[in-house]
């Protein structure tokens, strides 16, 4: 399956509304997206894509935007 | 070896000259004098029959680092090599399974030493088995939580593939030992700090100013403020029974509250003051605690270096293991999504709150104190939703300057029930001062009880003129900082005049403080840990 842009903001849209996930990069160092967001992530991203996003991962460069995101979950996504 | 002392000064002054005059003659090798430094603080501080604690963590931490680093680098060649997608995977389990046991080997020969030292006699003694808690004569050594976690932190990154492992065996001794983190931390991250130590560099004649108007700020707060208060502190805690009356115990929180601060931001000011001045910035431990809007905000700006280890270390890697996932999925299904999306973290927030009241001591009163803050944290998240409604009926709005004010009272309020658990160490007067606070609460005894406790000035409620003073200085500051403004930077504009009419003045009130204070206050309360 393909992971695109448009389906992680979609994810991120259901945790958390009314963020500009299109143009936002500062999610964790602007305190938008806080702890129970990421572990909420974490749970999202096993449930719609099954992948599982270890803690080694949870690093805010990897949660400050969608885009960085997304290319999390593709990575993890072609390395199982 | 005392912070605020003649030996202190002349060590600092030597090992400067000696590490920038190195750095003139042999550039390459100037961070030797760093290490030869530390290790020379650490024989003089803590005794040369304690170094061998600090090797052992630093060989054992270090080696495994390596091992962990060999291990993925014949795992990848070895996956490369196997044909097909099972033989990968198979040759990928085979190598995980083997950095799991160096992990777990390390881990245990580390934190069982940490252990051992730092707690067997205390569970002996709580299963009756020792007449005291320190009645096998375990000494602790000298800032051993400290230079434990800072190597800990580095092997788990390793392993997490963070960064490669450090070879000269040197250098890494160096971070582990760096002098000015080993009395009260802060606890420093190997990728942050390392390029700093092993450089070579020049005197700044201005980020030595920095660095020195740091050192100041710390000796300050440490012993204009929390020096004097711990008298008082101690008057009244030592005297607390039956009759003790609300008030007063409010007071001596109060001046709990203050004194911790100024105790342990102080000494962390002077440990990082005293790093600048060789250049190295150490990780932040401090962000205007007393400034935060709720208790998690205020674990996010209080002992900082802590805080990140155990979010990085214990939190998010408990919070996302498979039975926490299951949690949250059948929490969500029976309780609700509110609850299933938070539950997790809650019960992450527990244990790691637990776990860091542990790591202050093994004692019933530090378990009761994790408890509180664990439980508090998870309570305001889970119950987030009805404070949004609740705020919603009643038309408040949060972003109004009268809330935030507010809000910062009301976190001051839950973090000072917290230090009941924290600074009384008998189970049975914690609950007996929380009790006299609200069911005792008479007000006409206060300053008669201030008296008979023998605290000093009872009439402006243990708070003497000159810590009034110097408070009122920490509190201008802060909220400097907390609008953000470069105060050193500031300082170091001001006209020559108008900068020693400041010195002079904070100088005076340091000096009258003094007048009341410890003479020998050279004790930190988070060097215990």
């Amino acid at each position: 399956m393909d992971i695109t842009l448009d389906d992680v903001i979609e994810m991120l849209e259901d945790i958390q509304e009314d963020v500009d996930y299109e143009t936002c990069t500062t999610l964790i160092d602007d305190h938008v997206l806080d702890s129970f967001d990421i572990l909420a992530i974490v749970s999202a991203a096993d449930d719609e894509f099954d992948v599982s996003i270890p803690a080694k991962d949870i690093i805010p460069a990897n949660f400050n935007s969608a885009q960085a995101l997304c290319k999390l979950i593709q990575r993890l996504a072609d390395e199982d | 070896m005392v912070f605020f002392s003649l030996s202190f000064v002349l060590f600092v002054a030597c090992l400067l000259l000696c590490y920038y005059a190195c750095g003139r003659l042999f550039p390459k090798y100037q961070w030797i004098v760093l290490l030869v430094g530390s290790m020379a603080f650490y024989c003089i501080a803590g005794g040369w029959q304690m170094l061998s604690f600090m090797l052992v963590t630093a060989l054992t931490t270090w080696g495994g680092a390596l091992l962990l680093s060999r291990l993925s680098a014949q795992g990848k060649a070895e996956r490369k090599a196997a044909k097909g997608r099972d033989a990968k995977r198979a040759v990928k389990q085979k190598f995980l399974h083997r950095r799991r046991l160096v992990l777990v080997g390390a881990l245990v020969i580390t934190l069982g030493m940490l252990g051992y030292l730092k707690y067997w006699n205390t569970i002996l003694f709580n299963f009756g088995l020792e007449p005291s808690p320190r009645s096998l004569g375990i000494l602790l050594p000298f800032g051993i939580s400290f230079y434990m976690f800072t190597s800990l932190g580095y092997f788990i990154e390793v392993y997490n593939d963070k960064y490669a492992p450090e070879p000269n065996f040197a250098h890494f001794l160096l971070f582990v030992s760096w002098f000015p983190q080993l009395t009260q931390g802060p606890i420093n991250r190997f990728d942050e700090i390392s390029q700093q130590l092993f450089a070579s560099r020049h005197a700044d004649p201005y980020l030595m100013r920095r660095g020195l108007l740091r050192l100041a700020y710390g000796i300050f707060k440490k012993y204009a403020i929390a020096n004097v208060l711990i008298i008082n502190f101690n008057a009244i805690f030592t005297n607390v029974n039956v009759t003790t009356v609300g008030p007063v115990i409010i007071i001596g929180i109060l001046i709990y509250s203050i004194e911790m601060y100024a105790d342990f931001s102080g000494g962390i000011d002077i440990v990082e003051g005293v790093s600048e001045l060789f250049g190295v910035e150490m990780a932040q431990n401090f962000r205007q605690p007393y400034f935060s809007v709720s208790l998690s905000d205020f674990w996010r700006r209080w002992h900082m270096s802590l805080g990140a280890f155990m979010r990085d270390h214990v939190f998010y890697p408990l919070a996302v293991t498979k039975p926490m996932k299951a949690l949250n999925k059948h929490a969500t299904k029976v309780l609700g999504k509110q609850v299933g999306r938070t539950i997790s973290a809650c019960v992450a927030n527990i244990i790691v709150f637990l776990l860091v009241g542990l790591w202050h001591g093994a004692e019933w009163h530090f378990i009761l104190w994790g408890l509180y803050n664990g439980v508090i944290i998870a309570l305001s998240d889970l119950l987030a939703p009805v404070f949004d409604r609740l705020a919603r009926a009643l038309h408040v709005n949060r972003d109004a300057a009268w809330f935030h004010v507010f809000a910062i009272l009301r976190t001051f309020a839950v973090v000072a029930v917290g230090r009941y658990f924290d600074c009384m160490e008998d189970v049975g007067l914690i609950f007996l001062s929380l009790k006299n606070t609200v069911f005792n609460f008479t007000a006409f005894e206060l300053k008669r009880q201030l008296e008979l406790y023998g605290v000093m000035s009872p009439e402006t409620y243990g708070f003497v003129w000159p810590v009034i003073v110097a408070c009122l200085v920490v509190f201008v500051i802060s909220v400097l900082y907390e609008r953000g403004t470069d105060v050193r930077a500031a300082i170091l504009k001001m006209g020559c005049l108008r900068r020693m009419a400041l010195y002079l003045t904070v100088g005076l009130v340091f000096v009258f403080s003094m007048g009341y204070g410890l003479t020998q206050g050279e004790v930190f309360l988070y060097a215990f840990f």
